[in-house]
């Protein structure tokens, strides 16, 4: 039998996945689908530019769990979590935990969703491998938690901690906006905004942190998991496309969604900022040249140039983006003081060659405003217990604490009058979202509220079995038992001798 | 004179990939004159400006044994620019703008 090409395979093994119903109404087997405004006229000639069919992706993705399960064993037997560089990397590896992995599951669900609604073969295609992609890497990251977790705190009631802490009111919100707009939006925000402009930020510098501070394990979960994204991006980069090239009519809606959703994504890429500038001991690259080579680079100035021949411009409130990135990391460090005696994963004290690190790539910007900060806590990144409870942006859920970048020294902080009410946001960005879609958004759930009416039980302790861990497990990183047990454990292993050569 | 940085497309690969990797590269380089390579340690930015040929052929030569395009899916973790062509023997990537 002659071997088929990519082309013909591809229609041979995905043709008939679409029909035209006859028993039934089209528009009630698909009640989304005009729902917002969008045209297409010939769903049929857009493809998926990799064309990849079951077989080939099962044959893939394989592949891809052969390679990472042997590093995570080898990494396993090899007391691996000792030999990092300093434990204190394992507190980001928790935040991370906590906000990313239920955003891949959230991802899943989410691809399903616009699968169903959208009646276009390729969509339908690249949706369904992609839920399956969101579903593994929400496995294998729990994989390096469930390990991390013999030995390290925070983690011990994963499920629990995921459902119940107020932390994750933060990337929940998100994935709630995306899940409850329609689908081609959902398409926009997540395959487009998310994953062309925004995933790279994540996956390829905290991998090369984790492999910086000798985290072989993680290094390979976030390879592994960006191994994924380019097909990822190769959706979202068809949908938009498809989407501003069927119809003049979509150009506009298309170009709302890109303004909300750029900096949706973006302020949630808060704490990854924190987790590249901060939590490693040796940095493989700082925030400020990671934004500036995969957004400002490949982005808006490469990509946006392409599009606007479609009459699109770059995404509102770029510009704030691009100022930010010098404030990000150390503003965003500052806001996680708040409550830190109630949280799972622990600040720590900085360190000389940290502040030596942080000025030296944020010349303009950490000895101004930040080092000073940091110093009169005693040089602990989280120091404040804070008494009260701080006011919380009502859409990135975030408090309100981003210095403006024009003038660092006051608060980004809007308000907007709305139905009689007052509503505050952390950036002229969020303000902005909101002013689009009002009722969306002062539907939001603010976990101080519930914790002050007693929705999390009557007494501290009962607040920290509703989020399924202890005070032990939260605060400042070396003065912790984790720190201690890091040690002791070193110590078990040999690998605190330092050898003289003579 | 300051390079305009967003003329590029390209492609971020996992080292894990070795060899492979590096054919892949030997074989961008062979069918792409100005091809810039950028290190950041476990991955390689390879990178060119408007437009990037990636041909199934080229790789087999410096492999050195058969070689199928899908396997370019489990090393390149990320690349800018769109996907214009794609079947069994080649990949182009490029920017649909004049400059």
């Amino acid at each position: 039998m002659a071997k088929l090409t990519a082309g013909t395979r591809y229609k041979a093994l995905t043709r008939d996945l679409m029909w035209d119903p006859k028993d039934v109404d089209f528009k009630k087997i698909y009640p989304l689908v005009e729902a917002e405004g969008i045209r297409i006229k010939d769903p049929k000639r857009w493809e998926d530019p990799f064309r990849m069919t079951f077989n080939q992706y099962v044959k893939i993705q394989a592949e891809k769990e052969h390679l990472h399960h042997a590093i995570r064993s080898a990494f396993e037997a090899n007391h691996g979590h000792a030999r990092i560089v300093d434990s204190r990397w394992f507190e980001g590896v928790k935040a991370f935990a906590v906000a990313i992995q239920p955003a891949e599951y959230s991802a899943h669900r989410l691809m399903a969703y616009i699968g169903r609604n959208i009646p276009i073969e390729a969509i339908r295609f690249a949706t369904f491998n992609q839920a399956l992609d969101e579903l593994r890497h929400a496995q294998i990251e729990i994989k390096h938690y469930a390990h991390m977790s013999k030995y390290y705190d925070g983690l011990h009631a994963y499920a629990k901690t995921n459902e119940n802490l107020w932390f994750n009111t933060v990337p929940k919100s998100f994935f709630d906006d995306a899940l409850t707009a329609g689908p081609f939006e959902a398409l926009i925000a997540i395959s487009f905004s998310f994953e062309y402009v925004f995933t790279n930020i994540l996956f390829l510098p905290f991998a090369a942190s984790a492999a910086a501070v000798g985290d072989e394990h993680f290094a390979s979960v976030g390879k592994s998991v960006q191994s994924d994204e380019a097909r990822h991006m190769a959706l979202g980069m068809a949908a938009l496309k498809m989407l501003l090239e069927e119809d003049d009519r979509n150009i506009p809606i298309v170009q709302r969604w890109l303004d909300k959703w750029y900096w949706r994504c973006y302020r949630i890429f808060s704490v990854i900022a924190t987790l590249v500038d901060y939590y490693p001991r040796v940095r493989a690259i700082s925030w400020k040249r990671a934004f500036e080579m995969y957004v400002e680079d490949q982005v808006l100035n490469g990509l946006f140039k392409d599009l606007f021949k479609y009459g699109i411009r770059p995404p509102r409130n770029f510009e704030d983006t691009i100022k930010e990135k010098e404030h990000y990391s150390h503003a965003t460090m500052r806001i996680l003081d708040h409550y830190k005696h109630a949280n799972y994963f622990r600040g720590f004290r900085l360190q000389p060659d940290d502040y030596e690190w942080l000025s030296r790539e944020y010349p303009n910007t950490f000895e101004r405003y930040y080092a000073p900060f940091f110093r009169k806590m005693d040089d602990h990144v989280m120091a404040v217990a804070a008494p009260g409870l701080p006011a919380v942006c009502a859409v990135c859920q975030i408090p309100c604490e981003f210095p403006n970048p024009d003038r660092p020294e006051q608060m980004w902080t809007q308000y907007v009058e709305y139905n009689g009410k007052t509503h505050m946001f952390c950036s002229p960005g969020c303000r902005d979202i909101f002013l689009e879609e009002p009722e969306k958004y002062i539907q939001w759930w603010w976990p101080a509220e519930s914790y002050l009416s007693g929705e999390f039980g009557p007494t501290l302790e009962d607040m920290f079995e509703y989020f399924g861990f202890t005070p032990e497990e939260a605060n400042e990183h070396y003065s912790s038992r984790d720190y201690h047990r890091w040690i002791r454990y070193r110590e078990e292993l040999g690998l605190d001798k330092t050898f003289q050569v003579v | 004179m300051t390079v305009d940085q967003g003329q590029y497309v390209g492609m971020d690969l996992d080292k894990n990939g070795g060899p492979v990797v590096e054919a892949i590269i030997e074989a961008i380089r062979a069918d792409n004159p100005e091809v810039e390579l950028v290190d950041f340690n476990i991955y390689v930015k390879v990178k060119s400006p408007w437009k990037l040929l990636l041909r199934r052929e080229k790789v087999e030569e410096y492999l050195g044994r058969e070689w199928t395009m899908d396997e370019l899916h489990v090393f390149m973790s990320s690349y800018f620019g769109f996907i214009d062509e794609w079947d069994e023997d080649h990949l182009v990537i490029r920017w649909n703008r004049e400059s």
